[in-house]
């Protein structure tokens, strides 16, 4: 039962590394936001 | 003259390489999502012996036995074993009367001879815990740090698979009572370990297990030699190095979080920091023959290991040199200056800001607490930096418009100078920090100085010491982090 259970966690952790591409996507947009101000206002 | 400027030029591209290195390596970890160990991870719980140096650490030693005690992990298969290095407080007192509360779970084990550094105090206890077969794996902690609850169950389950010869943890800064720095070096443990280290399980090496919470296989520790190495001062990354060089994996486990106690005062930081990076300066010559050498049994010799090793351990060269080669192309008027300066800090503007934003949300609720830390991690001036490079008119023509003036031609050239030169004397001003911290003065001018010229650039200036201190032959000694047990509980 407990055995399950940890497996079940370890399953968890594994899908929860998943946010990581978002995580990532969202501070490339932040960088992206940079550079478009840039070549807008700066260029 | 072409010479000269090509000579130049090549000074200023050494800075790229740790800008390209770091970018490299932070865009590794979203593929952390699919390159993991989960999938051979299973539920396991081997025997845990605990080894627990303890110098002096009465104030803290107690609640870090209590809290091993109360670990979501099967009693009768953990084992705390507390080396006491002849400590002269009441470290002595407190472990026997935890050894009394949980009988055959605690064991102290006395050194009468102290003072010889943290690997002989482990090795007292590991030559102990190896004299029988009880343990099945070994725990290597320090004495201030708490482990959560379920921080070594999610450790064990990566003995599943037995090619992994060691796991470890997320060492995340936990002071109850946190000061500027502290924050500082909670950002830079995110971006050090669930960041940095879910890269390097991606990139199939890792650098370094936490001093704080190294996870052994009885038959790895016996493999590298059934002790901790002595000779240097910096033992955990030989121990990560030795586990690799014999084919087993090291696994970073992101979830398993230990809270621990980090140096509140830039001259206990520089102590500590001056320890690690002499100790690294060891570990690059002693395993010269394995760097940028593919190997088929590891993968400390692959090109993009080697970078990420000596673009950190490089780091302050690199950053004199570019400032040197930028200086010389504007002395003789190359037009190559601006657009190399300009294509330099604008690529480490754009990963510095990509590395806080998903640094930053790996621990979101350290990241928000030190939200001013974050923001001005590289330090102040090198983001205005950041900003002439990214928005030139910005700081050249409305800033100085903003107070009715004009930059005259004079003028823009000394601020030119300025910036191309900024890097190198950001080291001094982290070096000032630290002289005026011991003074009246420094409760206010060492946090505004670190502000100022950035943590990166203080942990540059300790590098450059670990240079001048080895280039000397300085004696060196194991100088021990003071420690007061305001890990928040």
């Amino acid at each position: 039962m407990r055995e399950q259970q940890e497996q079940r966690e370890i399953d968890a952790d594994r899908r929860h590394e998943r946010v990581l591409i978002p995580k990532a996507l969202l501070a490339f947009a932040i960088v992206a936001v940079l550079i478009i101000i840039r070549q807008v206002f700066f260029s | 003259m072409i010479a000269l400027e090509i000579f130049f030029l090549i000074l200023v591209a050494t800075a790229a390489v740790p800008v390209l290195s770091a970018a490299y390596s932070f865009l590794a970890i979203p593929f952390h999502a699919f390159i993991n160990h989960y999938g051979k991870a299973h539920p396991m719980a081997p025997r845990v012996a605990i080894v627990v140096p303890a110098w002096n650490e009465g104030a803290v030693i107690g609640s870090s036995i209590d809290r091993l005690m109360a670990l979501d992990y099967p009693r009768e298969r953990l084992r705390v074993y507390v080396v006491d290095d002849a400590s002269t407080d009441n470290t002595p007192d407190v472990i026997l009367a935890k050894a009394a509360q949980y009988p055959g779970s605690v064991f102290h084990l006395r050194r009468e001879k102290g003072g010889e550094g943290k690997a002989h105090t482990l090795n007292h206890g590991i030559r102990i815990i190896l004299e029988d077969d009880w343990m099945e794996a070994l725990l290597i902690m320090d004495a201030d740090v708490k482990y959560l609850p379920n921080s070594l169950r999610k450790m064990t389950r990566h003995f599943a698979d037995p090619e992994v010869g060691a796991v470890s943890a997320y060492i995340r800064e936990g002071s109850a009572d946190k000061n500027y720095l502290t924050r500082f070096i909670g950002i830079e443990y995110i971006l050090s370990q669930p960041a940095a280290r879910r890269a390097q399980n991606v990139l199939g090496a890792q650098a370094c297990l936490a001093g704080g919470a190294q996870l052994h296989t009885r038959e790895n520790l016996i493999a590298i030699g059934g002790q901790i190495d002595t000779s240097s001062l910096a033992e955990d990354t030989i121990t990560t190095f030795e586990t690799q060089l014999r084919g087993r994996k090291v696994v970073f486990e992101p979830l398993a979080i230990v809270l621990a106690e980090e140096p509140g005062s830039v001259d206990a930081l520089w102590k500590q920091r001056l320890r690690w990076a002499r100790g690294n300066v060891s570990v690059t010559a002693r395993y010269r023959k394995i760097w940028f050498r593919p190997s088929r049994v590891h993968k400390l010799g692959t090109i993009s290991f080697g970078l990420v090793w000596f673009s950190l351990w490089l780091l302050p060269v690199a950053m004199v040199l570019s400032s040197i080669g930028l200086l010389g192309l504007l002395l003789i008027q190359s037009d190559l200056a601006s657009i190399l300066f300009r294509t330099l800090w604008i690529s480490a503007a754009c990963t510095y800001v990509y590395i806080l934003a998903l640094g930053s949300q790996m621990d979101r609720k350290l990241a928000a607490n030190a939200w001013r830390e974050v923001i001005t991690f590289p330090g102040i001036i090198s983001m205005l930096v950041m900003l002439t490079a990214f928005f030139p008119k910005l700081v050249e023509v409305y800033l100085p418009g903003l107070f009715g003036g004009k930059l005259d031609e004079a003028g823009l050239f000394w601020l030119t100078v300025a910036i191309y030169i900024w890097i190198p004397f950001s080291m001094v001003g982290a070096w000032l920090a630290r002289k005026v911290d011991k003074t009246g003065a420094g409760r206010v001018l060492s946090p505004l100085l670190i502000y100022l010229v950035g943590y990166g650039s203080l942990l540059c200036a300790i590098t450059f010491d670990s240079y001048i201190k080895e280039l000397r032959h300085a004696e060196s000694r194991w100088d021990k982090t003071e420690k007061t047990g305001r890990v928040l509980a």
